[in-house]
């Protein structure tokens, strides 16, 4: 059987260069991880094992290709000379090779070791995978040393400052952020980056920064990485783009001002016309007695009359005048410790009395302490005010609740007085302008209009606030909040009826 | 048996044999031509052995193999099987008559001649494939500590 032996050659040639290429590798590797690792004893054998499996190949394929090209030129006597050698070396280092190979330290030890390692590289993999995912996912960040160099950026920074990563990186913070050769604790740049680190607590500040898209405004919120010894090794510092949100708050604010300016002037003028009518009836009064006083004849009886009406309007405008400096705060309130629901029996006796007999009064008080303090005359005015008010709105009768106890409402203690009733309601356009001065839905001669405002004035002297809720044909409800005092029991107290 | 005691263990009988056994072996010895053959046949013997001892230590392991471990084992078996090739082609080949090389043809005449033939091609891929793994080996160690020490 005649067989190609050229194809045994030109494996063997292939193989021998594949070969030489392999170990030379496997070389250049094992000295890496040797020079990184020189403790580890298995490192070292795999290098010289490296070592002598590369001089072991290039001894082989050198060998076998010098001898095709000896033979091949005839030179065969050549080959029969160096052919020793070639042998020789290939015999000593696949020897050292496999002599290595049962000098290595424990296999299964290492094995174990081996693959704690490359668990522990797979898992710390991922968790950095996750951590970038994380990261890139945030608003622009970057982590600073405590030498205020960066260590880290993610995405959205590169993104936003539009700089490549190797631009940032290793930079310091200050000359990142604001181009400037020394730290921010050393300029006019409120930082409170040194803080954290001393701290170890989150902190956060408002800065102005350039990007390429022009001037934004930027929240920064600092948080400390705290390693295991509870030392801050570094910071992460994210920035929040909080442009869009001062803008539109400063637009609110603008209109809001706007608004608040129209209805200032709209409050002004129905305060103006109000006091110019009311102040008009008292000095028509004054002057049609004052005129017939001078133009009849003296009649004691008649004139002492004209006199007495006239006594009576100036009254009526001193009155106004009370009322419109009860709505200024202007009185000095005489301020004193109460309780309340004592001081409620009294109002409630008053009040059931000014009613006619188709309204009934329900009187629901918690028994909670309801000690409060403020000016008993001035709550008195206020509360009758409202009761006063309530009758008025139901002529057909109805019921007339009041209730006080305690709640938290908006983080603060608070005393309630709720008033409750049965009647017309308020028209939900009336609603907003109730509590403005002279504004009145009562007909001429029934009512100033000052009422509800000097109720609030008198509730906000005692730092309180009133609110109303209404329902047209079902009723209104008045709730002043007065503040509790800070020596508070209970706030879940059962409500008595009385 | 660890591989270092095994090296103990031989190193111990040498020095035996050289106190117990010297006979002539004191004086210059001669070497004959056969004697090439013959060591380098028992270089692969000892090759071959401790390939199977590793190959068995690496697979006997009831643990998870490391990947590092597993190219080393497979590296093992190449690094074996070629050993066993190489060394039954020089053992043939001494029954190889050399009129049977004409050329860049080759004529088997007889079954040690086509086995011969068969074992010289093929043992290069063994040896490619045992040095491949021998270097995945390296690197996948290489890339454990990197990506360690990276993160």
């Amino acid at each position: 059987m005649i067989l190609p032996l050229f194809i045994s050659y030109i494996i063997e040639i292939l193989a021998s260069i594949l070969v030489i290429i392999l170990t030379l590798y496997a070389v250049i590797g094992t000295l890496k991880i040797k020079s990184q690792h020189p403790e580890v004893v298995f490192y070292r054998y795999l290098y010289y094992q490296s070592i002598a499996l590369f001089v072991f190949a290039s001894g082989r394929a050198v060998g076998h290709l010098v001898k095709r090209f000896l033979i091949l030129t005839d030179n065969s006597a050549l080959w029969e000379m160096l052919s020793p050698f070639s042998g020789a070396i290939n015999t000593l280092t696949f020897i050292i090779f496999a002599g290595l190979a049962l000098m290595y330290p424990n296999i299964r030890d290492m094995n174990r070791q081996i693959y704690d390692l490359e668990s522990a590289t797979k898992r710390y993999q991922q968790l950095y995978h996750y951590k970038t995912v994380i990261f890139d996912s945030l608003f622009p960040a970057l982590v600073i040393a405590k030498d205020y160099t960066v260590v880290d950026v993610n995405e959205p920074f590169l993104r936003t400052f539009q700089k490549p990563r190797g631009d940032v990186i290793k930079k310091k913070c200050y000359e990142l952020t604001h181009h400037s050769n020394i730290p921010c604790k050393e300029t006019a740049h409120i930082c409170p980056l040194q803080d954290v680190f001393v701290s170890g607590e989150n902190a956060a500040v408002i800065h102005n920064h350039t990007t390429p898209s022009g001037e934004r405004i930027y929240e920064l919120n600092f948080s400390p990485v705290i390693n295991e010894d509870g030392i801050v090794t570094s910071v992460i510092e994210v920035y929040r783009d909080i442009t869009r949100d001062v803008m539109a708050e400063q637009e609110k604010e603008r209109l809001r001002k706007q608004f608040f300016q129209a209805q200032k002037s709209a409050a002004l003028k129905t305060l103006v016309g109000g006091i110019a009518h009311e102040f008009n009836n008292i000095l028509a009064g004054i002057q049609g007695n004052a005129e017939l006083l001078l133009l009849t004849p003296y009649e004691p009886e008649k004139s002492k009359e004209r006199i007495k009406k006239i006594l009576l309007s100036t009254e009526k405008a001193a009155e106004l005048v009370y009322k419109m400096l009860r709505y200024q705060h202007t009185m000095v309130l005489n301020k004193k410790r109460f309780n309340l629901t004592e001081f409620m029996e009294d109002i409630i006796k008053i009040v059931h009395s000014s009613l006619p007999e188709n309204i009934s009064i329900k009187y629901l008080y918690s028994e909670e302490d309801l000690t409060l303090e403020g000016d008993p005359s001035a709550l008195t005015e206020t509360i009758l005010n409202i009761c006063q008010n309530a009758r008025d709105a139901m002529p057909d009768g109805g019921v007339l609740t009041i209730i006080t106890k305690r709640v938290i409402y908006e983080n603060k203690r608070w005393i309630v007085i709720e008033i409750i009733d049965t009647g017309v309601g308020i028209k939900s356009k009336d609603l907003e302008r109730i509590f403005d001065p002279f504004f009145t839905t009562k007909k001429v001669g029934e009512g100033t209009g000052m009422g509800l405002s000097v109720v609030k004035g008198i509730v906000e002297a005692h730092d309180g606030m009133v609110m109303v809720e209404s329902k047209e044909g079902e009723g209104s409800k008045f709730t002043i909040y007065l503040p509790a005092l800070p020596h508070s029991l209970t706030d879940t107290g059962q409500m008595v009826s009385s | 048996m660890r591989g270092g005691d095994l090296i103990s263990l031989l190193v111990r009988l040498s020095l035996l044999q050289f106190f117990l056994l010297s006979g002539t072996a004191q004086a210059t010895q001669e070497h004959g031509e056969p004697e090439g053959l013959v060591t380098h046949e028992l270089g692969h013997l000892f090759f071959i052995l401790s390939m199977a001892y590793l190959y068995i230590s690496i697979k006997g392991n009831r643990e998870k193999i490391s990947e590092t471990i597993f190219f080393l084992s497979r590296a093992a078996l190449n690094f074996l099987i070629w050993n066993m090739i190489t060394f039954t082609t020089h053992l043939l080949r001494i029954r190889v008559p050399d009129d049977s090389f004409q050329g860049f043809y080759f004529e088997a005449d007889s079954l040690t001649s086509a086995i011969w033939y068969a074992g010289n091609v093929t043992e290069h891929f063994f040896i490619v494939f045992a040095c491949y793994y021998f270097l995945r080996a390296v690197r996948s160690i290489i890339k454990s500590t990197e990506q360690g020490a990276s993160l």
